[in-house]
């Protein structure tokens, strides 16, 4: 890493671990987060907008303990909190936190027609470069997991960066520094994946949560952000986490075949035409017929 | 009726009520109540709700919730409702008129274990009703 970022290896008088320690450009990043410590605080939600530099907003009360009902284009990032009772009348109060996934095989960059508005880095980040936004909104048709939000002022779509900036100079996300409990975990995907299995594990194990999982789903290819969840069979009770999210059949025929087939007929067409003109040569105007002596 | 008192992971006793991150995490304060509680009641969550104790009188509106049960007690069916006591005299929800100025530790009884000191905001009897 002779060229990479300076990463920071000790820092004096700090508490608890080096901070964005053992991350790196080149690895596959991966957020962790292990909602069965989270105690749903919210202050990966505040860390997350003042590092953005977004505004606080005014809320209602909603009867939840939930900020707001859904994510928007200056709130990258919300704790969903759902009660559930199971068969056996048992409660459990489920957080979890709702922020892009950033899957590997991203349904919003295969939708996105627009030059350079969606990249993925080598680390695994999807990002959005608001710049070359057409604001188009099919990132948001491609999301499994409606997670990019538009702003209707500027025209332009947004969502959480995985903090591309702040790992990009060697640090991790600002929710995961902010996390009191220690549910939210950075670094590279294998040793994220090795953590979560063991927690799920040790879940097994000794608690009752012997339905215990990782949440990393297959059909987007993967995420770079991975749950420990207590039920990995219903993953849809925390608050709409799909089972088996896959990027929209539409946008895989739209992207995939029906692009190859739309360029194929436009070739066929240019061809078909060239033929022609050489065949038949250019087509000749006949002069009309003029009928009887003009007046 | 039990009551109960305790803090919320979003605020810091009565100071954050001034910060705007904060405010915007938890608006206002409320009500837990026992679903059964609140159907039997006819109470609704977000209605207006007042809870009187022998010392005071506290309004804030209901959270409607299955983490709080009710409880068996002597054969008996005793519920319990939670109040977090972060709302006040003064912040920014409070300033701008739109919580009212109603302090939870009015409600509670000033009664401190004698060996330790620990105040008794646990467990108190209060009526609720709709307000």
């Amino acid at each position: 890493m002779a060229n990479g970022p300076l990463e920071i290896k000790a820092i004096s008088g700090h508490a608890g671990p080096v901070a964005g320690r053992n991350t790196s450009r080149t690895y596959d990043v991966c957020k962790l987060i292990d909602v069965t410590t989270c105690i749903g605080c919210k202050a990966c939600e505040v860390a997350c907008l003042e590092w953005n530099g977004y505004p606080f907003r005014e809320t209602v009360f909603d009867n939840t303990y939930q900020t707001m009902p859904d994510l928007a284009w200056n709130y990258y990032n919300l704790i969903r909190f759902n009660e559930h009772v199971d068969n056996d009348g048992n409660l459990s109060w489920l957080m979890r936190k709702d922020q892009c996934m950033h899957c590997a095989d991203p349904g919003c960059l295969r939708a996105c027609p627009a030059d350079g508005a969606i990249v993925q880095y080598s680390n695994g980040i999807v990002d959005f470069q608001q710049e070359n936004c057409i604001g188009c909104q099919y990132c948001v048709s491609g999301c499994p997991f409606n997670i990019p939000k538009f702003n209707r002022e500027t025209k332009k779509v947004h969502k959480c960066t995985l903090c591309s900036d702040r790992v990009g100079a060697g640090l991790e996300p600002a929710c995961i520094k902010a996390c009191p409990t220690g549910c939210l975990h950075f670094g590279s995907k294998e040793d994220m994946q090795d953590l979560a299995q063991t927690r799920v594990q040790q879940l097994r194990e000794h608690t009752s949560h012997t339905n215990a999982g990782v949440y990393d789903p297959a059909g987007v290819g993967g995420t770079h952000v991975i749950y420990v969840l207590h039920d990995i069979e219903h993953p849809e009770l925390y608050g709409g986490l799909p089972k088996n999210p896959t990027v929209p059949w539409m946008v895989r025929v739209w992207k995939g075949p029906l692009k190859w087939i739309g360029n194929l007929a436009m070739g066929l067409g240019i061809i078909g035409v060239a033929t022609h003109y050489i065949r038949y040569g250019p087509k000749k105007v006949e002069e009309p017929e003029t009928k009887g002596e003009p007046k | 009726m039990v009551c109960t008192t305790y803090r919320l992971t979003e605020h810091y006793h009565y100071w954050t009520k001034n910060n705007p991150m904060n405010v915007q995490l938890v608006p206002e304060m409320f009500v837990e109540i026992p679903v059964e509680l609140a159907s039997e009641m006819g109470i609704q969550g977000g209605d207006r709700v007042k809870v009187t104790s022998a010392r005071a009188t506290y309004t804030a509106k209901a959270m409607v919730t299955r983490r709080i049960r009710p409880m068996t007690i002597d054969g008996k069916k005793v519920y319990q409702i939670g109040l977090p006591i972060h709302q006040g005299f003064r912040g920014i929800q409070e300033d701008a008129g739109r919580v009212p100025r109603s302090i939870a530790n009015l409600l509670s009884p000033t009664v401190t274990d004698p060996n330790a000191y620990t105040p008794e905001f646990k467990g108190f009897l209060v009526k609720i009703e709709k307000a």
